[in-house]
C-alpha cells in the first residue's frame, strides 16, 4: 500500500542528490561568493528590515525574501505562522484554506493589503492567504495596530494588517530580466512560474509574471477510532490554480511614485471536507477567481513638506461552490457568487518640523450577485474618513488618529430588508520613545525603544452573515474591538560587528464586544447572532540574531513566541463557557529557525509549535486537540553560471511525520519534500 | 557539537510547552453495559433505554450511545465501551425491533445494527445519509436523504430493496402494512420545498411506492395512532411559516391542523406536543407541553409539566409504550448545542422523576 509513496520519496532523494552534485560541480566563481554576495537583488531590503520593525509605535514583523530562505519557509501560510501573534487557521494540504486570526481577534478583523491597497471579500470577510504564491512576493509583514504611514488609505487602519508586497518593477535594472522557477513536491505538487521585467526610459519599469499550481494533496493521515485506528488518504483533493500579473511603475519628478498593477488568479479545486468516521464520500468543488486592477500615486511637494496620494481599484471576485450529491434538487448544490468593488482613496499630509497632519478619505461601492434567491443583488456603500496628527522629536513620536465610518446597505429586491446601517467613530493613538541609543545602532551599542498604543476598530457583518438563507440576519450590529498594548524593542550590535540581536516584546489586552457568531439551531440549520464578549491578554515576542563566524559563515536565528489568553466574558452566570479559552486559540505558540550560510550548501532547521486547543467554547470532554510541533529542514544554494544566477532549494517538511490537526478533522500532511529551482537571467 | 547543543536549547522549550497541555477529562474508552432485564424474558413495564447523543461533528464531537438501566443507573458511551470503536457521526433517532436496535448514522452514511441487550455491534449497513428508521412486516425501512428508502431484511441484515420516494425523505411511521414517509424536499428551500409537502406511501411487503398524501410544509416526523390516524410534524420554513402538527385521518385521508409544535410523540391515542420559542438575540427559551386525544384532536392537558420542571431546551420526546413514562432529551440551553445535555424522565402524569446527565446533543431514546 505504501510502496508507491516510498518510490516517490526515493525519486525525490535521487533528485536531491543530483542537485547536490550540481552544487558541488559549480564554478569556482560561484564558490567564491560570500553569502552576502549570493543574496538576490530582490532581497536587498535586509538592511532596512530592523529599522522598520523596531521603530514603529505598534508591533510590526516582516519577512522578506532573504528571511524566507533563512527560515526555511515553504509557502505563504508557513510564513504567517512564523509571526508572533498570528494564529493560522489551516485546513490542511497545499492550497488548503488558510486564514489568520491575530491576537485572538476573528479573521475578519485582519485586513490584507496587496501592494498597499486592501483586498476585500465582503461576502466572507476574510481572505484566503494561500492564494498568493510566495515566489512572487517580495515580503510578507504583519502590522498589529497602527499603519505604515501617517498618510495611508483609511482601510489600512485595522486591528491587524497583513501586508503582502509583490516583486515590484525595478527601474534601476539595466537590461530586461527573466526569472523562471520550478517547484516540485510531495503529493503531486508542481508549480512552475515565469516572470520578466525591464525598464521604460529613465523612470519607468514594468514586470509581468505567471504561475501554475497543481497538487493532488492525497496525503496519508491517521483515523483515530479506538481499536480500529488506521491510516487513510485524503480523497477529492485535486487542485489546479493559475495566476497572472503585470505591473508598471513610474518615478514621477520630485520623488513621487506611480504604480499600476493588474492581477488575475483562478483556482479550481476539489474539497476533501471534514474527516467523517466510516465514510469518505465527498464530491465538493470550489472555483474561485480574483481579478483586480489598481493604481496608486504618491507625491511630495514643497521640499517634502506636503504629501499627497490617490489610488483606485476595481476588483471582481467569483466564487462557485458545487456539491454533487443526490440529496440536492437536480443532483447537486450550486452556489455562484460574483462580487464587484470599485474603490477610491485619496489624502494629503502636511509635515512640519515637529508636527505632521494628514487627512484621507475612502469610498467603496461593493455589489454581490448570486444564483440564490437570498444573498443576491445586494449593495454596500462604504465611506471612511481619517484625521491624523503626529508629534515627533528625535527620540519621541506620538500619533493620534480618528476614523469616521459610514456604511449603508441596500438590496435590489424592495420587499427584502437590507442590513442595518453602520456609523462609528474609531479613535486610536500610539507613541514610541527611544530611551537608549541612537537612531542607527552602531557597533558596541544598543538601542532601546518603548512603545504603547490604544485602538478602537470594528467590523461590519459580511454579506453572508447578513443575507444567507436562514443563516443571515439583517439586524446584526458591528463587532467592536478595543485594544491596548505596550512593549519594547532592543537592537544591539557587538563591538566586532559580528553579532547582531533584535528583540521585541509586546504585551496587549483587547476586548471584543457584540461578537458575530453562527450557531446551529438544527443539524443543518444555522443562525447568525450578536453574541458575547471576549477578552484577550497576551504577549508577543520575537528574537532575531545573526552571528558572522567568519567572512563566509553566518549563523542566523529567528524565533517568535506568543502567549494568548483569550477568554469568553459573555455571561458570568454561564459557568460552562465564561472565563474559558476560546476555541482554536492556543495558549502558547511559536516558531524558531536557525540557518547556517556558508560557501557550500546553506542549511536551515526550523520548528513551529502550538499547545493544545479546544474545539468547543465549553471545553466539552473529548474536544481537546493535542499540542503539536512541526519541524523541517532545508538546504539551499545560490550560484551563478555566466549571466544566469541560480537558486536551488530542497526542503523536508514535517520531517518527523507528526500527525496533527490545526482545525479538527482537517488533518495536516505528514512528512513531505519540496524541491525548488529558480533561474534569474 | 556546540551548534547541536544550541539547537537543543532552542527546541526544548517548545517541546516542554507542547507537553504542558490542558487536561481533557474525556472518558474516551466509554462504559460497558450493565445487565439488562429482558434477556429472553420480556418484561414490558421494565423501563430501560439507550440514549442517542448526536454530538456535533463541526465541533469534533462524534455521536455516542448511553444506557439507562431499569434501576435508573446511567452509563455513558456504552457503544464504544462495548465495541471499542466510535459510533460515528450524526446519529439519528433509532428503533428497537426484535432482538436488535437499528441506529441511522446520517454523517457516517450507515445504519448500525446492534444486539439489544449486549450493545454488541452486529453489522454496519452502508446507506446514503440516513435520516430515520421504522419497522414493519419483518423489515426495517431506512429513509435516505438521497430520495430513497432502503429496506433491510432483518434476518439477512442486508438491504434487499431501494425504493424511490421523493427528495429528502425524513421520518417514517408504519401502520396497516404501509410505511408512510415524510417527503420534506428540505434542501430545496430556495423553491419553497416545492417537491415535498407530502407523505409517500410504501407497501411494507412488496416494497413499492404506491401513492402520496399531501401535507404541510417541510414534514419531518410521522406517527400513527392505534386507529391508523397519521400525525405529521411539519417544520415550516424556519421563518414566516411556523411548525405545526397535522392530522391525516385514517378513513378519509382528510388533512387538518392540530396545533403548533416543534416536537411530537404518540402513544396509543395520546399525542404529546412540545412547542418551543427561542429568542435568538438573547438565547432565552420558553415552551409549552400539551397532550391531545388523537381521535378527537382535542387537548387533554394544556400544561403537561409544571413550569419549574420544564426541560432546558428539548430536542426530542419519547413515551414508554407500556408505562407512559415521558423521556425528554435536552440541550443545556439554546446556545448549548455543543455541550453535554440532559435526559429528563417524567412519570405518566408529567411529574419529573429524575434528570440524567447525557452526552452532547442527546436526540432521542430507544426503549428496549
Amino acid at each position: 500500500m505504501h510502496a508507491p509513496h516510498c518510490n516517490t520519496a526515493l525519486r525525490a532523494w535521487l533528485r536531491l542528490s543530483a542537485l547536490l552534485c550540481l552544487w558541488c560541480a559549480c564554478t569556482p566563481r560561484a564558490a567564491a561568493q560570500t553569502p552576502a554576495e549570493q543574496t538576490l537583488a530582490t532581497a536587498t531590503v535586509t538592511a532596512s528590515l530592523a529599522k522598520e520593525t523596531l521603530t514603529g509605535d505598534a508591533a510590526y514583523q516582516k519577512i522578506d525574501t532573504a528571511a524566507l530562505r533563512r527560515r526555511g519557509i515553504t509557502d505563504t501560510g508557513d510564513a504567517l505562522r512564523r509571526m508572533a501573534g498570528i494564529n493560522l487557521r489551516d485546513y490542511g494540504g497545499a492550497g488548503g484554506l488558510k486564514t489568520v486570526s491575530v491576537r485572538g481577534l476573528g479573521a475578519a478583523h485582519t485586513a490584507v493589503t496587496f501592494d498597499g491597497l486592501a483586498m476585500t471579500d465582503a461576502r466572507q470577510g476574510e481572505t484566503d492567504l494561500q492564494a498568493f504564491n510566495i515566489d512572487r512576493l517580495a515580503s510578507i509583514a504583519l502590522r498589529t495596530g497602527g499603519a505604515a504611514r501617517l498618510l495611508c488609505p483609511v482601510r489600512n487602519v485595522a486591528a491587524a494588517v497583513v501586508e503582502l508586497t509583490s516583486l515590484l518593477p525595478d527601474s534601476t535594472q539595466r537590461r530586461p530580466a527573466v526569472t523562471a522557477a520550478l517547484r516540485q513536491g510531495s503529493f503531486g505538487m508542481a508549480n512552475p512560474s515565469l516572470g520578466a521585467g525591464g525598464r521604460v526610459g529613465e523612470r519607468g519599469a514594468w514586470n509581468v509574471g505567471a504561475d501554475y499550481f497543481h497538487a493532488r494533496n492525497n496525503y496519508s493521515f491517521l483515523v483515530d477510532n479506538g481499536i480500529a485506528t488506521h491510516r487513510e488518504r485524503r480523497t477529492n483533493s485535486l487542485m489546479n490554480a493559475g495566476t497572472g500579473e503585470a505591473a508598471f511603475s513610474f518615478a514621477t519628478p520630485g520623488g513621487g511614485t506611480w504604480l499600476t498593477k493588474g492581477y488575475f488568479h483562478e483556482c479550481r479545486r476539489e474539497l476533501p471536507g471534514q474527516v467523517i468516521l466510516y465514510t469518505n464520500e465527498n464530491d465538493e468543488h470550489l472555483r474561485e477567481r480574483t481579478a483586480f486592477a489598481q493604481t496608486s500615486w504618491r507625491q511630495f511637494f514643497a521640499s517634502n513638506r506636503v504629501e499627497v496620494f490617490a489610488a483606485g481599484k476595481y476588483a471582481n471576485l467569483l466564487s462557485h461552490y458545487r456539491d454533487i450529491d443526490a440529496q440536492y434538487p437536480g443532483g447537486g448544490l450550486s452556489q455562484r457568487y460574483v462580487q464587484q468593488e470599485a474603490y477610491a482613496t485619496a489624502g494629503a499630509a502636511l509635515h512640519l518640523d515637529k508636527w505632521s497632519f494628514a487627512l484621507a478619505a475612502d469610498y467603496a461601492l461593493g455589489t454581490m450577485r448570486s444564483n440564490l434567491k437570498t444573498d443576491n443583488d445586494v449593495l454596500r456603500h462604504t465611506l471612511l474618513q481619517s484625521t491624523s496628527v503626529r508629534f515627533h522629536t528625535g527620540r519621541f513620536a506620538l500619533t493620534a488618529r480618528a476614523v469616521a465610518s459610514f456604511i449603508d446597505n441596500k438590496v435590489k429586491d424592495n420587499a427584502a430588508r437590507a442590513a442595518r446601517r453602520v456609523s462609528r467613530l474609531s479613535p486610536s493613538a500610539g507613541a514610541v520613545w527611544r530611551v537608549l541609543g541612537s537612531e542607527t545602532t552602531r557597533r558596541g551599542s544598543a538601542t532601546l525603544r518603548l512603545r504603547a498604543d490604544y485602538r478602537e476598530t470594528f467590523r461590519a457583518p459580511t454579506f453572508t452573515e447578513s443575507y444567507f438563507y436562514h443563516l443571515g440576519s439583517q439586524s446584526l450590529r458591528p463587532e467592536t474591538v478595543r485594544q491596548g498594548g505596550g512593549g519594547f524593542t532592543l537592537d544591539a550590535l557587538s563591538r566586532s560587528g559580528r553579532l547582531s540581536v533584535q528583540l521585541t516584546a509586546d504585551a496587549y489586552a483587547n476586548r471584543t464586544a457584540d461578537r458575530i457568531v453562527s450557531i446551529p439551531i438544527r443539524l443543518f440549520c444555522w443562525k447568525t447572532v450578536n453574541l458575547g464578549t471576549v477578552r484577550g491578554f497576551g504577549l508577543d515576542a520575537t528574537l532575531e540574531a545573526s552571528y558572522r563566524c567568519t567572512a563566509r559563515h553566518l549563523l542566523s536565528l529567528a524565533t517568535n513566541y506568543s502567549l494568548a489568553h483569550v477568554t469568553d466574558r459573555t455571561d458570568p452566570a454561564d459557568r460552562s463557557t465564561f472565563g474559558k479559552q476560546l476555541p482554536y486559540a492556543p495558549l502558547h505558540s511559536g516558531a524558531a529557525s536557525i540557518a547556517w550560510e556558508n560557501p557550500w550548501v546553506n542549511c536551515v532547521a526550523h520548528l513551529t509549535f502550538a499547545t493544545s486547543r479546544w474545539t468547543t467554547a465549553a471545553h466539552t470532554s473529548g474536544t481537546l486537540l493535542p499540542a503539536y510541533t512541526d519541524a523541517g529542514f532545508g538546504l539551499y544554494r545560490q550560484f551563478a553560471t555566466r549571466s544566469v544566477r541560480w537558486e536551488a532549494r530542497a526542503e523536508l517538511i514535517n520531517a518527523f511525520g507528526t500527525d496533527y490537526q490545526v482545525i479538527a478533522r482537517y488533518p495536516m500532511p505528514g512528512r513531505a519534500y519540496k524541491l525548488t529551482l529558480i533561474m534569474n537571467y | 557539537m556546540k551548534h547541536l547543543r544550541f539547537l537543543l536549547l532552542l527546541v526544548m522549550p517548545a517541546m516542554l510547552l507542547t507537553a504542558c497541555s490542558d487536561k481533557d477529562e474525556n472518558t474516551d474508552g466509554g462504559s460497558t453495559m450493565p445487565p439488562t432485564q429482558n434477556d429472553g424474558n420480556e418484561n414490558e413495564t421494565a423501563v430501560q433505554c439507550y440514549v442517542i447523543n448526536q454530538g456535533n461533528m463541526y465541533d469534533n464531537i462524534s455521536g455516542s450511545l448511553d444506557f439507562i438501566s431499569v434501576s435508573g443507573e446511567y452509563r455513558s458511551g456504552v457503544f464504544k465501551g462495548t465495541n471499542g470503536v466510535s459510533l460515528g457521526d450524526g446519529p439519528q433517532r433509532g428503533i428497537a425491533y426484535g432482538t436488535k436496535v437499528y441506529i441511522p448514522m446520517n454523517g457516517s452514511n450507515c445504519v448500525w445494527v446492534i444486539d439489544k441487550t449486549s450493545c454488541r455491534a452486529l453489522k454496519q449497513i452502508e446507506t446514503k445519509s440516513p435520516e430515520a428508521v421504522c419497522a414493519a412486516e419483518g423489515y426495517v425501512f431506512v429513509s435516505n436523504n438521497d430520495g430513497y428508502v432502503s429496506r433491510i431484511d432483518t434476518l439477512a441484515l442486508d438491504i434487499d430493496r431501494h425504493i424511490a420516494v421523493g427528495p429528502n425523505p425524513m421520518g417514517m411511521a408504519a401502520t396497516g402494512g404501509k410505511v408512510y414517509v415524510a417527503i420534506s424536499d428540505g434542501y430545496n428551500n430556495q423553491n419553497n420545498y416545492a417537491d415535498g409537502k407530502r407523505l409517500a406511501v410504501v407497501g411494507a411487503k412488496d416494497g413499492l411506492h404506491e401513492t402520496d398524501i399531501a401535507c404541510g410544509l417541510n414534514p419531518t416526523q410521522v406517527a400513527a395512532d392505534t386507529e391508523g390516524n397519521l400525525f405529521v410534524l411539519c417544520m415550516g420554513n424556519y421563518a414566516d411559516v411556523p411548525s405545526t402538527v397535522q392530522k391525516i385521518s385514517a378513513d378519509t385521508r382528510e388533512l387538518s391542523t392540530v396545533a403548533p409544535a416543534s416536537l411530537m410523540a404518540l402513544r396509543g391515542t395520546t399525542l404529546y406536543l412540545i412547542n418551543g420559542q427561542t429568542d435568538w438575540a438573547t438565547g432565552s427559551f420558553s415552551m409549552t407541553a400539551t397532550t391531545y386525544n388523537t381521535l378527537t384532536a382535542q387537548p387533554l392537558q394544556t400544561a403537561l409539566f409544571s413550569e419549574s420542571e420544564n426541560p432546558a431546551y428539548p430536542t426530542s420526546i419519547d413515551i414508554h409504550p407500556a408505562t407512559g413514562d415521558i423521556f425528554i432529551c435536552s440541550d443545556p440551553s439554546a446556545m448549548g448545542y455543543a455541550q453535554p445535555g440532559y435526559v429528563y424522565r417524567y412519570d405518566a402524569t408529567g411529574k419529573l422523576q429524575t434528570r440524567h446527565n447525557a452526552g452532547v446533543h442527546p436526540f432521542g431514546v430507544v426503549f428496549i
